[in-house]
């Protein structure tokens, strides 16, 4: 359970960041990214942290921190091909931040949607 | 060195264990036996065939059921079995003598296609599943008969037998314990399951006619087209009874599909069937999109949902497709590329109809739509789906504050920008949906709610595909402007000090109060919130959350505590108590701070009305407070100023009758009598209004969309108090009546705990007793209430009561018919023929009803 909260808590920090760089306020959004990687790497899980990771390169390109960029994509590389992350990794939101093909579409709501997953 | 062993298999009990364990359904052993009987009577016309002889007597399977003896017995009139035969095959689990003709048949020539079904060699072991011994009598042409018999274990027995003609019987020794198979009605529904369409007729006991309906409809032919659909659909009537298909498709698809030992590596195959729109409303995602699968004529399966792709939820049938493999046990369907043509085949099959349905009949597809909508929108945004995305975007139905609207229609009618492009509003968080329907409903704009997953993303596929045509704008986001009317400086300036005393309130900056004009000019505050002032107010909860790790809560308390997005409480400049608490010379006194602290209250539990109980009642009790004082606070000022309530609240269209919402406690039975009693008052004599239970859904899945049916005006609310319990939904409903303006009366039943002093101004009535008692209490607090005596100049609502006075019509013609016609002058207007046509009754019966209707009228 209280890694639930934890998760749950860094999840809504990614999800903060990433509308913040969709808003054109990446300088925030980059200070909230780098709090997300910070508390995905403490709390250990690995895909949080992918992710995480991702946001925070995102917000750094666009601010035009292209080699910070890189080190931060790298990160996400590493992690990826990292064989005790595979488990932690499979969820598609992970698996759509390391960029691997995932053929599931998953509807883009919140959580307690009903919607289905649609694999084919 | 090594040497070669072979396995000892103790075949004793083996043959039952497998039986037992095989299948999933002990009703498929005789599946298998009509099966086998069902290859032997093609193989005897392949053998006549090859040997030029003359066509053999016409194939028939017979069951017979024989209680006295124990026994099943099925007999067909097929080739039968020589001597080595029998060692062959009958006698070897796992080979099959039918499988070994088809490869013959299918070596000597690739397009024959062979109805042969057995292909494994070991569904004879079923018939151990219910019989402890199982006798095979049979004759081949130019043989002797011969009896085989086996108990299921290591030997069997092979010696003379007797029958007069070609042809196999298999007998089962029934056990003990499946003794209920020897019962022909029990027989027969298996017959019917397994092998309706098995292409041969199979008669059990005596019966005259064949229990199978021995071909399916796609496997006859037919002289006109029209024919063959009505096959389809009967079958589709008849297998799902309960259910009602709201469009048919007769299915005959060639499709291929990779297979690497066939002459070009592909084989074609076909599928053949039927399909429908099922009108099953499925909240539960996983509920169909099945099919009933048939493989050479062979049940296989019901409700498969492999067949169908992912997202066909909404379809519903039965298929044969002979390319599938079914598994051993011939329940299920393998997993391989055949398989995975057959969806894609249908499902593009199943997008091409709708595609067309949409272009030809907007009617039937709106319909389709107001059952799947979800479904239909899930596919439609999906990438290689542009082409149904494109032929059905403007037909798509979305829920609206208005009920259902198709996108097209909503187009037709938003507020259109300078440059051509109109505006689409819409909502995704459910919590404050509500409020923003409200704020934008006073203000003449519809809003399409998109709490339901897809919606959003139809919506912004839409806006990308034709930015010529709609814009989106959001309402829950940043588009709220559109509701929220900025004022000119000067006017501004009037309501700085107001602002300025909640900024001194929320000294945290949570909250900012800022001034501008809103519909419904009664409404004097609302709250809204960005998402991400949604997404803080849950880390708040979070990190308050003593189960959180120490090292994360720092973090997300550092977040916290920098630059936080701060909840808008709009003030309403158009709101009479807005505009005199403005106008006070101090805010500083205790009427300035209660009222300020209240009216952020009412805020906040518009925004989400889910709160908890106790929270409401503090709410209320300090509301109803603040009510009192600024009861006081108008009569310091001018009266003239203040509007009346009722006319704050514009009706967006001109309504052309009155209604009346009752909301009631749910699981209350005293408060569905009064409600009876109200509406048996309030519909007939001198009313005639119509009276809606608030919880009752907008939309009536019996009938299409009507858009443009003529509005009712919302007359008055009623709020029913009965049960031992105050309700605290139920206040707060009424409370927020009350800040809205909204007329409303109270019926309250006798010893029902007492209400809150604050609805002292709702009038109220008390009723007990039940009958013509109860009717005669809630008639005097209609009578005595001051709105319901003023509004009068309205047509009359055709209420189904009336109609069951007047004419005798039953409650749901009745019902049928107020629909269609809300008012008596439509009523009346009307051809009585179009009427009659329209709910399905006699003319006459329309003519008694229109002429009770003017009896009526005459009487009044
Ligand atoms: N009624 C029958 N008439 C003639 N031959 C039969 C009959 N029943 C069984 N056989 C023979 O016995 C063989 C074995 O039957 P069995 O049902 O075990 O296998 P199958 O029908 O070939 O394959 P499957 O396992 O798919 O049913 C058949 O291939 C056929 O040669
Ligand atoms: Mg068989």
């Amino acid at each position: 359970m209280p890694r639930e909260s934890a998760r749950r808590a860094i999840d809504l920090l990614i999800g903060e960041s990433s509308d913040l760089n969709a808003a054109d306020r990446s300088v925030q959004a980059l200070a909230v990214a780098e709090r997300a990687v910070l508390a995905a790497w403490r709390l250990g899980d690995a895909d949080l942290l992918v992710r995480a990771l991702a946001t925070q390169a995102s917000a750094q390109r666009l601010l035009g921190e292209n080699s910070a960029a890189m080190v931060s994509y790298i990160e996400v590389v590493k992690l990826a091909k990292d064989p005790r992350n595979a488990d932690a990794l499979a969820d598609p939101s992970a698996v759509r931040a390391i960029g691997r093909p995932s053929n599931s579409i998953r509807p883009s709501t919140g959580p307690g949607s009903s919607a289905a997953t649609y694999a084919d | 060195m090594s040497e070669q062993r072979v396995f000892q298999i103790q075949l004793e009990g083996l043959i039952r264990l497998l039986a037992q364990n095989l299948y999933a359904d002990p009703d498929v052993f005789l599946r298998e036996m009509i099966q086998n009987a069902h290859d032997s009577v093609t193989r005897r016309a392949e053998l006549a065939r090859d040997r030029a002889e003359g066509a053999p007597p016409a194939p028939r399977i017979s069951v017979e059921v024989d209680r006295a003896a124990q026994e099943i017995r099925i007999a067909d009139n097929g080739c039968g079995l020589t001597d080595a035969e029998i060692d062959a095959y009958l006698s070897t689990i796992g080979r099959s003598g039918t499988n070994e003709l088809r490869e013959r048949i299918v070596a000597a020539d690739r397009n024959r296609t062979v109805e042969l079904i057995g292909q494994f060699g070991i569904g004879l072991l079923s018939a151990f599943i219910v019989a402890d011994r199982v006798s095979v009598v049979t004759r081949a042409a130019g043989h002797e008969a011969l009896r085989w018999e086996s108990d299921g274990g290591r030997e069997y027995s092979v010696r003379p037998g007797h029958r007069e003609n070609i042809g196999t019987t298999v007998i089962l020794h029934v056990r003990p314990e499946h003794t209920r198979y020897l019962d022909s009605v029990r027989i027969k529904h298996i017959v019917r399951t397994y092998a309706d369409f098995i292409g041969v007729p199979v008669y059990v006991n005596d019966d005259a006619q064949p229990a199978n309906a021995v071909t399916a409809p796609w496997h006859r032919t037919y002289a006109a087209e029209h024919d063959r659909f009505a096959a389809h659909r009967d079958l589709w009537d008849r297998r799902f009874a309960d259910e009602t298909a709201l469009h048919v498709v007769v299915v005959d698809e060639p499709f291929s599909f990779p297979d690497a030992e066939a002459p070009g590596g592909e084989r074609t195959g076909r599928i053949r069937g039927v399909l429908a729109v099922t009108d099953r409303h499925t909240p539960d995602v996983n509920a169909r999109g099945t099919v009933d699968v048939y493989i050479s004529r062979m049940f296989v399966g019901a409700a498969n949902r492999d067949v169908l792709p992912a997202w066909a939820r909404f379809m519903q049938g039965v298929l044969e497709c002979n390319e599938l493999t079914p598994n051993a046990a011939r329940d299920s369907v393998r997993h391989n590329a055949a398989l995975v043509a057959v969806r894609r085949t249908l499902g593009d099959l199943i997008v091409r109809e709708l595609t067309q349905l949409s272009e030809n009949s907007h009617r039937s597809f709106t319909e389709i739509m107001r059952w799947h909508a979800h479904h239909l929108l899930a596919m439609a945004v999906q990438p290689e789906h542009e082409r149904f995305f494109r032929a059905v975007a403007d037909l798509a139905v979305l829920e609206t504050d208005q009920g259902p609207m198709a996108v097209g229609h909503y187009l037709r009618t938003a507020e259109r920008r300078s440059d051509g492009v109109r505006i689409i509003h819409y909502i995704t968080e459910e919590a404050s949906a509500k409020q923003y329907m409200l704020l934008a409903g006073a203000r003449g704009v519809r809003v399409f709610d998109c709490t339901e997953a897809f919606a959003e993303r139809f919506l912004k596929k839409y806006a990308e595909t034709w930015p010529e045509r709609a814009r989106l704008n959001r309402l829950d986001e940043a588009g709220a402007e559109a509701l929220f009317e900025p004022l000119d400086a000067g006017e501004a300036a009037r309501f700085t000090p107001l602002e300025r005393a909640y900024a001194a309130m929320f000294a945290d900056r949570s909250v900012t109060a800022r001034a501008s004009r809103f519909e419904p000019a009664a409404l004097p505050a609302v709250l809204t919130e960005t998402r991400e002032g949604k997404r803080r107010r849950e880390m708040d909860v979070l990190a308050a959350d003593a189960a959180m790790p120490a090292a994360i809560r720092d973090i997300v308390q550092d977040f916290l505590a920098e630059a936080d997005e701060p909840l808008i409480l709009h003030l309403n400049a158009a709101n009479p108590i807005i505009r005199k608490l403005a106008a006070r010379p101090s805010l500083d006194d205790e009427v300035g701070r209660s009222a300020l602290q209240s009216l952020y209250n009412n805020a906040l539990m518009l925004l989400a009305r889910t709160l908890p109980a106790d929270a409401v009642h503090t709410m209320f009790t300090q509301s109803s407070q603040v009510i009192d004082l600024m009861l006081g606070l108008a009569e310091q000022v001018a009266q003239g100023s203040y509007a009346e309530p009722a006319d704050a609240v514009p009706a967006p269209r001109q309504a052309t009758y009155l209604s009346c919402s009752v909301t009631l406690p749910e699981g209350e039975p005293r408060s569905e009598e009064i409600f009876a009693a109200v509406r048996s008052v309030l519909e007939a004599k001198p009313y005639y209004w119509q009276v809606l239970r608030a919880d009752s859904p907008s939309a009536d899945p019996d009938l299409p969309p009507d858009l443009d049916a003529p509005p009712a005006h919302a007359a008055l609310n009623v709020a029913v108090f009965a049960g031992p319990r105050l309700n605290q939904g139920l206040v707060n409903e009424v409370s927020i009546s009350q800040i809205l303006g909204q007329p409303q009366l109270i019926l309250c039943d006798e010893g029902h705990p007492a209400l809150p002093a604050s609805f002292a101004d709702v009038p109220q009535q008390t009723v007990h007793g039940l009958g013509a008692v109860l009717r005669k209490g809630v008639r005097s607090g209609l009578a005595e209430h001051p709105e319901v005596n003023r509004v009068r100049a309205y047509e009359r609502y055709l209420s189904p009561s009336v109609l069951a006075w007047c004419a005798g019509l039953e409650e749901s013609v009745g019902e049928a018919v107020s629909r269609r016609y809300p008012t008596w002058s439509e009523f009346q207007e009307a051809d009585s023929a179009d009427v009659a046509r329209a709910v399905d009754i006699d003319v006459a019966l329309v003519e008694a009803a229109k002429s009770g209707l003017r009896l009526l009228a005459e009487e009044d």
